[in-house]
């Protein structure tokens, strides 16, 4: 396997250079496959259009023969490459810092090494529970935390809105909010040592998720009343399938703010709530 | 703790020119989304479980319908049905044709809503008469389900309501002042007993002196029915209106843009347009003639017919069953302030210069101490800082024009995000509702219910307050 290292380097590397080509052939993943009716002469057209905008699926692609036209291989195969992206991609050192979160890392060191070794991306390692211990909250009422997980691109395409609306719907509730953090390579259970850590009364973390051929951006919200890590998988709350063709990142936060509400009021989160 | 359905008793009340009718219904409402996405309630079952006969309109004269009369029929109906007024949850009166021009229409109808039970709305209005009985019939249901054009024509006794769906849309909507109760005519001595001004209009056309008092037969008659049919059809082949035509018209004409559209008609004279009469003063007026009439409409050889699943109750059902919708999931609200009835709706641009002073402008066309309903049209993925802006400039637009509480509805999904934005900054105690995936337009008029137990979904009936002149 690559280095992913390496891979990332040779991706900045080949930033500009895609640039130049991009003024010249256009970027396929760009195009709204939604919008684009690739059958010739449809006998309704506006049935075929609305019957596009109902799924990101790729349904109404025509064909040469028995196969699919090339741009639609193409576009498939230009797919399968932002998920891969996303995968071995990361979030920009800088994304932290200009959130206000404090970063932390797991046990993982490098990307091949997340992919690996699930077990490692659910725990902390020992410079980052003492960065805990110093800069974390202890004992706040809500703590949130965001983690690459699967996605980078997730991260970066709704946390900017997603965590500001979450903030101010907490705020507005009057919370004790705890300092958010960011965990590199992390997975969702690492939130149960954080909870032995810091001692949060409930807990969200918002996560990228494994991304898929309709979008590489989707992101969960996985919610916990008390974590600790006997903890049991059926006792985190979920909202999945956060991005801008789901559940918009805003609206999401904003409704996280009284789910979080709600696991504080009744205690419990999960099966138990 | 989660409840994920709910099932309410839905009231339908049609007043029209000839008839009154009382339909109940149960109404499921589901939430249809998986455990793990934010709940998405939607009314998956609409049942009618009691129809009332079809009474006579009651009239105190030519100008008054008659409300005491009225109120006696709903008592009689729900007292057969076994129901209290308290035990309804939702429903819509509504009033139509000729009986919605009466004097005291606007009274009657908040007054039997009232009655009828705490979350009856009043309705009125042509356009919206058209769609509603285009949805009682079955119309909208076949154009959904075949990804077709269907065309409903719901003629009663005073007018004729058109209305086009195509697929789930409604692409247009018009009304003629034509139907069955035009001319009244003794049924024992066939003598015309009365001449309503859009048929006198007609006679005029037609240079008839056809009078009250005149004995008519079948023959006699035909004529006018003809040209009834005949401005039917200009209206639904998108034909040049002639002057008669033009005079009918109530509201827009008919917008057509369609291949191979089906028509179905439905009302008192869909009914007879689908049986056959032989006693065609039966009813005391034209119904039975103008069916038989149409039988030769233009339009028929033009346009596939099919007949509608529902012809004399169409709008009542329409009117118990397709009236309610359900707000988005994620809102923000004070369910003490609710529910709230008859707020028109003010319509917010968003993408214009100096928008805070052109909603002003727009809110100044409302008296100052009148509760309104604020609507801002597609606001698509905006980000936290828009949001933040647009909540100051609800709230000073609230700071100039004071109310409680203040009424939001939006079309996207962003309710709750606002709605937190705006408490977030103001420091003065605010009564909110704040809803989302709503579509109005202007000069709506919107009746908000308390929220489904334990949810933030929120039953709502938009609907138009249109008396005839």
């Amino acid at each position: 396997m690559q280095n992913p290292y390496e891979t990332v380097a040779l991706l900045k590397e080949r930033k500009e250079e895609r640039e130049k080509i991009d003024q010249v052939l256009p970027d396929l993943a760009k195009i709204n496959i939604q919008e684009q009716l690739l059958v010739p002469q449809p006998a309704d057209e506006s049935l075929y259009r609305e019957m596009m905008h109902l799924t990101p699926a790729r349904i109404g692609v025509w064909r040469t023969g028995t196969r699919p036209l090339t741009r639609t291989m193409l576009r498939f195969r230009a797919d399968h490459a932002l998920a891969q992206d996303s995968v071995l991609g990361m979030v920009p050192e800088e994304f932290a810092s200009a959130h206000g979160l404090l970063p932390i890392q797991t046990q993982v060191e490098n990307k091949e090494q997340y992919l690996t070794r699930p077990d490692l991306g659910r725990k902390l390692s020992l410079e980052a529970r003492e960065t805990l211990t110093k800069g974390g909250t202890a004992a706040c009422q809500v703590q949130v935390v965001v983690a690459d997980g699967l996605s980078s691109k997730a991260i970066g395409a709704n946390i900017p809105d997603l965590l500001p609306a979450l903030m101010q719907g907490l705020a507005h509730y009057g919370f004790i909010i705890g300092r958010p953090i960011f965990v590199k390579y992390g997975r969702v259970a690492c939130m149960d040592e954080i909870g032995e850590i810091l001692h949060p009364e409930s807990l969200v973390i918002l996560i990228g998720e494994r991304p898929g051929l309709g979008t590489a951006e989707s992101l969960s919200a996985y919610m916990a009343y008390k974590p600790h890590r006997s903890m049991l998988e059926s006792e985190r709350s979920v909202i999945s399938n956060i991005h801008r063709g789901g559940i918009p990142p805003l609206e999401a936060g904003a409704h996280l703010a009284s789910l979080m509400k709600q696991i504080l009021a009744s205690k419990a989160s999960g099966v138990r709530y | 703790m989660i409840h994920n359905s709910e099932r309410l008793l839905s009231v339908g009340i049609d007043i029209g020119t000839s008839t009154t009718q009382l339909v109940i219904s149960h109404l499921t409402i589901e939430n249809t989304a998986p455990l793990t996405a934010i709940p998405h309630f939607c009314i998956t079952a609409k049942i009618p479980i009691f129809i009332s006969p079809v009474y006579f309109t009651p009239f105190v004269d030519r100008l008054h319908v008659d409300a005491s009369a009225l109120r006696k029929i709903v008592a009689t109906e729900y007292d057969r049905a076994g129901f209290k007024p308290e035990e309804i949850d939702t429903g819509a009166v509504i009033i139509t044709g000729e009986s919605a021009k009466k004097e005291n229409a606007e009274e009657i109808i908040h007054s039997l809503a009232g009655y009828a039970g705490d979350f009856v709305t009043a309705t009125a209005g042509p356009d919206l008469e058209s769609v509603i009985a285009g949805k009682g019939s079955g119309a909208y249901q076949l154009a959904k389900t075949l990804g077709r054009c269907v065309i409903n024509v719901d003629i009663g006794g005073g007018t004729a309501n058109i209305v086009v769906f195509e697929r789930e849309r409604i692409q247009s909507t018009s009304c003629l002042n034509i139907g069955g109760r035009l001319i009244e005519i003794d049924p024992y001595n066939h003598k015309v007993r009365y001449i309503a001004p859009a048929a006198a209009a007609i006679l005029s056309d037609l240079g008839d002196p056809l009078k009250v008092g005149d004995p008519v037969d079948k023959e006699r008659l035909m004529p006018v029915v003809r040209r009834m049919v005949d401005i039917l059809d200009q209206v639904l082949l998108a034909e040049d209106l002639d002057y008669l035509g033009s005079r009918l018209l109530m509201t827009a004409p008919l917008r057509l843009d369609l291949r191979e559209p089906l028509i179905m008609f439905s009302g008192g004279v869909g009914t007879y347009f689908n049986t056959r009469s032989e006693d065609w003063f039966a009813h005391g007026d034209l119904g039975p003639l103008l069916a038989e009439a149409l039988k030769e409409a233009r339009v028929l050889k033009k346009y596939l017919f099919l007949p509608a699943a529902e012809t004399l109750h169409a709008t009542v059902l329409g009117a118990g069953t397709h009236t309610l919708e359900v707000s988005g999931s994620t809102t923000s609200f004070d369910n003490h302030c609710l529910p709230l009835r008859n707020l028109p709706v003010i319509p917010l641009e968003l993408d214009c210069r100096d928008r805070f002073d052109k909603w002003a402008e727009f809110r100044l066309r409302y008296p100052p101490n009148e509760t309104v309903a604020y609507w801002l049209p597609s606001l698509p993925q905006p980000n936290f800082s828009e949001v933040n802006v647009l909540a100051q400039d609800l709230l000073l637009l609230l700071a100039k024009f004071p109310q409680d509480p203040l009424i939001v509805l939006t079309k996207d999904d962003i309710g709750k995000a606002l709605g937190q934005s705006i408490r977030f900054h103001t420091h003065l105690p605010l009564h909110l509702i704040c809803l989302d995936q709503i579509t109005v337009q202007n000069g709506d008029y919107i009746d908000i219910n308390k929220a489904l137990p334990g949810q933030e979904a929120v039953p709502l009936i938009v609907k138009t307050l249109v008396f005839g002149q």
